[in-house]
């Protein structure tokens, strides 16, 4: 029962020192060890960084004992957060590919697609739970009413609260675009009716304004995607041809280090933000 | 309840995932936990630990609210613990700064969990990561109703270990609270 969470960390330049490199390229531990000391370390910390009793680090730094076994090698590398330069001298893969086991690994092991509902309806209890206390809300939609446009719609309860308002990003369609009529045409609407259910969503996010930092964009280009980003959450679906957003299937994405769904839809939503116009 | 947890750091990932995937169908979930403690830190300082947790799963997001006292176990760092499920965790984290506590830390972790026998007891295996911490860790749990039970159960899991290839110098009893306050 041994083994840190948090190992020693030495400033990268210690890890250029030649003396410290010569002593790893000759797998000498006991000169390593002494180079650690230099920087304050107590035989003690050591021995719990690399997950070893007090006794062996003294046996190990005054020669009555040599390290010869690779997995101690490894948990010697690991305590002292070695970085991969370093571990390469002493004989040893790189930090990532041994624990984490890669990108390829993390995202089968732990997706972050976490949940699929069959479509908005199945989510919306869980979108509005989660909604009431998000500090930051994207959402990229067509006209917006199921979402925020009318007084029942999906988010607009949980924009009003006693403290805490959210910051709220809105993107919408571009009324006057000519995606607008291409929109229309796929859904079986008149252009007229599309572009007046924009406006109204508009003026209805405009009186909110009062009660949170509420920003409403207009894009220009065909609707593709539908998302709602509640924090670090979010509901991602698509818009087709003779398909509206809310019959889509959603995936419930959670933000990941290597993650490149959450990350990805994250920057097209910022990107398409500095493209448009704001409005509200 | 007291439970019975050996937690270590896994070296091989992909070889004890593959061993627990022979032993029952993992379950992907995100726990969001936030800690909270008292403004002078007593919790902390007795080793207890307060916590609400918002588990983002394949088939439903739940809430539990935890209380752990202080360990019961030395080595391992086992705790007794007493658990429920919440219907309303915003009404949970009202309540819980309302009554003087305060969030001490928060953080994410993405877990594989699998449910299997083992030893003749019901055990919870997790296989974890925590952003700010490089590795990945894998956690073995079984509830015990007492103390006079504990130091079996704990024999049962760590020899569970052992057979999933984990290394009994990998065991580890840091807590997450612990390692991610020093990273931040």
């Amino acid at each position: 029962m041994s083994t840190t969470l948090v190992p020693i960390e030495l400033p990268d330049w210690a890890w250029q020192n030649a003396g410290l490199r010569k002593a790893l390229r000759a797998r000498d531990i006991a000169a390593t060890f002494r180079h650690v000391q230099q920087f304050g370390h107590s035989q003690a910390r050591i021995a719990v960084a690399c997950g070893m009793t007090q006794g062996r680090v003294n046996e190990i730094i005054n020669g009555r004992r040599e390290v010869s076994r690779l997995d101690v090698y490894e948990r010697i590398a690991d305590g002292l957060a070695m970085p991969d330069d370093a571990r390469h001298l002493l004989g040893l893969a790189a930090q990532r590919e041994r624990h984490v086991g890669g990108a390829a690994f993390d995202l089968a092991a732990f997706p972050e697609v976490v949940r699929v509902y069959a479509a908005q309806a199945s989510a919306a209890a869980e979108i509005q739970r989660q909604a009431r206390t998000a500090e930051q809300i994207d959402v990229l939609a067509v006209r917006g009413l199921g979402l925020l446009g009318l007084n029942d719609s999906l988010l607009r309860a949980s924009l009003v609260r006693v403290d805490q308002p959210p910051t709220v990003r809105v993107l919408l369609l571009d009324p006057e675009s000519r995606s607008a009529g291409v929109r229309a045409a796929e859904i079986g609407e008149s252009a007229d009716s599309l572009a007046s259910g924009i406006r109204l969503t508009e003026s209805k996010l405009r009186e909110l304004v009062a009660v949170c930092d509420m920003q409403v964009y207009r894009y220009g280009g065909l609707p593709t995607w539908r998302i709602v980003r509640l924090d670090a959450a979010l509901y991602l679906s698509a818009f087709d041809a003779g398909w509206e957003g809310h019959d889509s299937a959603v995936y419930k994405i959670m933000a990941t280090p290597a993650g490149p769904l959450f990350r990805g839809f994250r920057r097209m939503f910022d990107s398409m933000i500095a493209a448009s116009s704001r409005m509200v | 309840m007291i439970e019975a947890e050996v937690k270590a750091l896994v070296r091989d990932p992909e070889r004890v995932m593959a061993a627990l995937e022979t032993r029952a169908k993992g379950r992907a979930e995100v726990y969001e936990d936030t800690y909270y403690d008292t403004a002078d830190g007593v919790l902390g300082r007795d080793d207890r630990e307060l916590r609400v947790r918002t588990v983002h799963g394949p088939d439903a997001t739940r809430s539990v609210l935890t209380y752990k006292g202080s360990r019961v176990d030395k080595v391992t760092g086992s705790k007794p613990e007493h658990e429920t499920v919440v219907e309303n965790p915003e009404a949970v984290h009202a309540l819980l700064r309302g009554l003087g506590y305060a969030p001490s830390i928060a953080f994410s972790k993405r877990c594989r969990n699998y449910e299997f026998r083992a030893a003749g007891r019901p055990m919870l295996a997790t296989l974890a990561r925590v952003p700010e911490l490089d590795g990945t860790f894998l956690e073995l749990e079984t509830m015990v109703k007492d103390d006079s039970d504990l130091s079996a159960a704990l024999d049962d899991v760590r020899a569970v270990l052992r057979e999933l290839g984990v290394n009994d110098d990998d065991l580890t009893n840091e807590l997450y609270t612990d390692a991610v306050a020093a990273r931040r």
